[in-house]
């Protein structure tokens, strides 16, 4: 608590920093404002007393930005609070992770993010830590999808194995782009296996879908949300997916989870896109306590089931000390993933002891980390 | 099930609507610096508040005005107010400063209506034929398709010589090359910047280059040109109309495949008809072309409008949009909890009728309010280019800044709008540029991921396996030689 | 509001250029004389070669097709390679590389047009006003009950840019340039603000 009253001294009326602040006072003046609000304090008693801003990490139209809309929207409907959305994309959430850095925390700017901001401090962008310098709220997990053409030679998750393992590099997925998410599922995915793929990049997961469709590589990488319209239109044949367990799927059958072919892959089940909220560390206790139930309620929402039903999205509800500690084991995996295939990315990655993480497969011995304080039950 | 849709389309409150998006996306597209992919953008956080169905109406009711809207100002003022207007430009431009500019945007309001007509049609009609079509373009095609934009740079620039406009389009390329390489993520001309890793965007350097270009050139001038405010005849006679039906149904035809491309856009669509348009004129039209010809108007309205149908069309059957208005609308869909894709006659029975209908409404509208807006446009682009001018700056800097909000994108304006000042100085077009940040990335990423694919094939199954692909490498051959050789003094 | 009457001179004159040239694309005719061509073709391959050279030293993480380098070094070479064309073209028409000893003539020869001089203030103001806006950026929240009134660096400095500009340029009276800055910038930061919701430049 001895962070907030330090923080509570900020004129937090002024969405600035200090920098900045100074900066402008002078300006600020000419504009006629009036004493009273330079000398306002955090009341988080009375929050929100304006309106929340939501800074999506992702570009407008994306699959993050949709459904973190339409989360916040279900939140302001519950809880009355005016929230406005806006995109800052850029350097893999790198961009807007820096601009929330700079912004008071006061409970007025949240962070629309995907995959715990797992990234940013692995390939250099920032290095606040999940667990130390953030407060985030897990809403729903989408899983990663391996589809074939209706008339490609492979049947199964199986044939393609063995079709890899014939031919070294030769089998050709298709992804969403360089260190991407659906690359570094594959990657993770083939590496259990103990196959080498070729990784063709797309610029999205819905080209990389196209591509699949127009044959173009063997495999069509991405999400299950992404294929799963072209499943059912008969264009596409699914051969996995990382969820936990098998998927049954109106008008398209079941999608076998990679968990029961890769036996050595359950613990880490699900490898999926993760959907959340994030918020600065030290905003008041009490504004996260307020925030809590709202968006647990949102999540539960018909509207916002409504559409993870349709898309096939997991929902995956995790907050406090839950939602730490699967940001920092998620990050684990993802770091040494990249960090095992750094000779396929040209950009320069941190190594797990660079980033101060355990290999994944100690992570339960490692956590709680050194110093770690939780912030929320 | 069609009937319901149809007069669920044509009930008040969505005409009203529809008109409500079709007048705002005019306006909108005839700001200089405010772009149609800035709009849809924001659409998607507006449409949230929406219902569904008027929602999709206002969302196409301001992607049909605002693709015609960006011919406003360029024609009036020289300024595109999207990069698809830029030819619109070249040829409108001319034909103002004459005292024809009511009968230039009229033109290009009919060649707007008739180019979203071919895109409905073809899009309601010819469904499975173009989609195969357009399906057959992957990255090999791509890049070559990318590549034919590219060479045509040198015949943009022909006020001086070829040569400059390929240099423009050259400088244009090195700077679509900043930024992590798409295929191994290596950053390129990034000089340590994490910002520029993203690359840079198209829009800033439109406003600035076009845009803050033309306010740094006309505001200092003594006496500035301005354009004559009787205005005149604005419906085209319909003789003029027949007279270049060939090239309105050959540019509708380029626009509306090109649109069903995932990837290629209006811009591409535009400039291609233009092109094409152009070599395939009479001798004597050719002599106007460049000066003021209607029918380079002509290829370049009706083929940037009928992208509108085509980009619809990918999205509708497959989920995949078009381009990035199409994107914003499926994900406004989205947002509604309605999933876009080969189900969509399933699970949303009705819907694509509506989206149908909608669309030809939405035609309807922007040509009436496009034809009652012209005149109050053109006096108000006839103000005193001093008073005119500055107020473009403010527009300049939020248009480049809203996109992705990023401040870093109103320096690259900031940057560009010096360049192309300097530029202009020497005598180097600025179109070719434009369109070389554009399609650079584009022939960059599907080169080198048609190369990373074709690593194990022979050159002779490359082109017997793509026959498009083979067509397009003639094409691209062509239009260099013809540009070095023919066209050359 | 009065007509611009000594427009129609540069609108003859515009006019005239365009009926007396072939196909002259954008911009009207080629206003660069050969010395412009040889003094642009210089700055042009040096441009070209400095793209070469950062893009040699990038990495090769695959295999040669697939280099990240690989179409930027055949952009600047192909740049390279027209630059020469421009400078030969520029050479044949009578141009001389004396025009880059001469540079103080140059200068002055290019302040000496009022025009220019204008231009340069207007470049300076526009970029003052840019930087203005970032640097200085502010973002005002104040809570009035039924709304929140904002107000940011883009208004202030958008305002007090356009008053300058009209002034320099417009020559109304400080009220009339006052108004027009005023009623255009609020209403536009307006529609972002309130309508769109979204942030303004300087508060982002």
């Amino acid at each position: 608590m001895k962070s907030d009253k330090s923080k509570s001294k900020k004129p937090e009326i002024l969405g600035l920093n200090r920098r900045k602040f100074i900066a402008a006072a002078g300006a600020a003046g000419v504009v006629a404002a009036t004493p009273l609000f330079f000398t306002r304090n955090v009341r988080a008693a009375n929050w929100p007393e304006r309106p929340i801003t939501a800074v999506i990490m992702y570009g407008a139209g994306g699959g993050t930005d949709v459904l973190i809309r339409s989360l916040t929207s279900e939140m302001a409907r519950i809880a009355g609070w005016e929230i406005n959305v806006i995109n800052k994309p850029g350097a893999v959430g790198g961009v807007a992770t820096r601009f929330m850095l700079n912004k008071p925390e006061d409970g007025y700017w949240w962070m629309g993010a995907a995959n715990y901001n797992k990234f940013v401090r692995i390939m250099g962008h920032s290095d606040s830590k999940a667990w130390e310098d953030w407060q985030y709220f897990q809403a729903a997990n989408s899983l990663a999808s391996w589809s074939v053409r209706t008339d490609s030679p492979y049947q199964t998750f199986e044939d393609v194995i063995a079709a890899a393992k014939a031919n070294p590099g030769k089998i050709s997925i298709s992804t969403s782009g360089t260190g991407g998410l659906w690359q570094e599922l594959a990657l993770i995915v083939s590496e259990a296996a103990g196959v080498k793929l070729k990784y063709v990049p797309y610029k999205g997961g819905k080209a990389a879908s196209l591509a699949g469709l127009q044959g173009e590589v063997d495999i069509a990488g991405g999400g299950v949300h992404e294929h799963v319209e072209l499943l059912k239109a008969g264009k596409l044949r699914n051969l996995q997916q990382t969820g936990p367990e098998d998927i049954t799927i109106d008008g398209v059958g079941t999608l076998r989870s990679v968990g029961n072919m890769l036996p050595s892959l359950k613990p880490l089940l699900p490898l999926s896109g993760i959907y959340n909220i994030a918020l600065r560390r030290n905003t008041p206790l009490d504004i996260l306590d307020k925030i809590q139930p709202v968006f647990a309620e949102a999540v539960k929402s018909e509207t916002f089931q409504g559409i993870l039903k349709s898309k096939h999205f997991q929902e995956d509800i995790r907050f406090g000390q839950d939602a730490d500690r699967r940001a920092a084991q998620v990050e684990a995996v993802t770091a040494k993933t990249f960090w095992n295939t750094k000779d396929q990315i040209g950009k320069e990655v941190k190594s797990l002891d660079e980033l101060g993480l355990p290999d994944p497969d100690s992570f339960d011995k490692w956590w709680p980390p050194q110093g770690y304080k939780p912030r929320m039950g | 099930m069609l009937i319901e849709n149809i007069l669920l389309a044509l009930s008040p409150y969505m005409l009203f609507i529809c008109l409500l998006g079709v007048t705002l996306g005019i306006l909108w597209g005839a700001m200089p610096g405010l772009s149609t992919t800035m709009a849809m953008a924001l659409l998607i956080g507006l449409s949230a508040t929406m219902d569904q169905y008027p929602a999709i109406m206002f969302m196409l009711g301001v992607y049909t005005g605002s693709v015609f809207g960006g011919a406003i100002s360029a024609v009036l003022i020289n300024i595109p107010g999207t990069p698809d207007a830029v030819p619109t430009m070249i040829e409108g431009h001319p034909l103002a400063l004459r005292g024809e500019g009511g009968l230039a945007l009229g033109t290009a309001i009919a060649a707007s209506f008739i180019g979203n007509w071919v895109g409905i049609i073809l899009l309601i009609v010819f469904i499975p034929v173009i989609l195969l079509l357009a399906l057959e373009f992957r990255s090999w095609e791509m890049f070559l398709l990318a590549m034919w934009g590219i060479a045509i740079c040198g015949s943009m620039a022909s006020g001086s010589s070829p040569l400059k406009g390929w240099i423009s389009g050259w400088v244009g390329l090195l700077i679509a090359f900043v930024g992590l390489d798409s295929i191994h993520g290596v950053p390129r001309y990034t000089f340590g910047s994490l910002i520029l890793e993203d690359g840079i965007s198209y829009v800033p350097i439109l406003i600035g280059l076009f845009g803050l270009t033309e306010v740094l050139k006309v505001l200092p001038q003594t006496s500035p040109a301005a354009i004559p405010t009787a205005v005149g005849r604005v419906v085209p006679p319909f003789r003029t109309i027949r007279k270049y039906a060939r090239s309105a149904v050959r540019s509708g035809l380029i626009g509306t495949i090109i649109g069903a491309i995932p990837g290629a856009g209006a811009n591409v669509a535009s400039f291609l008809s233009y092109d094409i348009g152009r070599r395939r004129a009479s001798p004597e039209e050719q002599k106007k072309w460049g000066k003021g010809s209607y029918e380079g108007i002509v290829c370049a309205e009706v083929a940037n409008n009928a992208n509108v149908g085509g980009s619809m069309l990918p999205t509708l059957t497959l989920g995949i949009p078009g381009n990035a208005a199409a994107a914003a609308i499926l994900a406004a869909l989205e947002l509604k909890n309605v999933v876009v894709g080969p189900s969509i006659q399933i699970e949303h029975p009705g819907l694509i009728y509506f989206i149908y209908i909608a669309l030809i409404v939405a035609n309807f509208l922007m040509y009436g309010m496009a034809i009652a807006l012209v005149k109050p446009c053109v006096k108000l682009f006839a103000l005193p280019r001093t008073v005119l001018m500055p107020l473009i700056l403010p527009l300049c800097v939020i248009g480049a800044f809203a996109v992705n909000l990023n401040f870093f994108d109103v320096y690259i304006m900031l940057a560009a709008g010096l360049v192309g000042y300097l530029l202009r100085r020497f005598g180097f077009p600025l179109a070719p540029m434009v369109l070389a940040v554009i399609l650079g990335p584009l022939a960059d990423e599907n080169l080198r991921r048609s190369l990373l694919i074709f690593e194990d094939e022979s050159w002779w199954s490359i082109i017997v396996d793509h026959p498009i692909g083979t067509v397009l490498v003639f094409v691209v051959l062509f239009t260099f030689y013809d540009g070095i050789f023919r066209r050359k003094g | 509001m009065y007509m611009s009457n000594p427009a129609e001179d540069a609108l003859s004159r515009e006019k005239k250029q365009i009926e007396a040239s072939v196909f002259v694309g954008e911009e009207g005719e080629d206003p660069s004389t050969p010395n412009m061509n040889m003094v642009a073709a210089l700055f042009l391959a040096l441009f070209g070669l400095l793209a070469i050279y950062f893009a040699w030293d990038l990495s090769v993480p695959d295999s040669f097709y697939t280099a990240p380098g690989l179409l930027p070094i055949l952009v600047g070479i192909t740049l390279v390679g027209m630059a020469a064309g421009l400078a030969h073209t520029a050479w044949k028409s009578g141009a001389s590389l004396r025009v880059l000893t001469r540079k103080n003539r140059l200068i002055a020869q290019f302040m000496a047009d009022v025009e220019n001089r204008r231009s340069l203030v207007l470049m300076g103001l526009v970029a003052a006003y840019v930087f203005a806006v970032d640097f200085l950026g502010f973002d005002l929240r104040i809570p009035l009950g039924f709304f929140t009134f904002q107000f940011g660096s883009y208004e202030l400095f958008s305002i007090i840019a356009l008053i300058a500009i009209l002034k320099i340029f417009w020559r109304a009276s400080y009220l009339y340039c006052a108004l027009v800055a005023v009623g255009w910038v609020m209403a536009l930061a307006a529609v972002f603000r309130y309508g769109f919701r979204i942030l303004l430049p300087g508060s982002g």
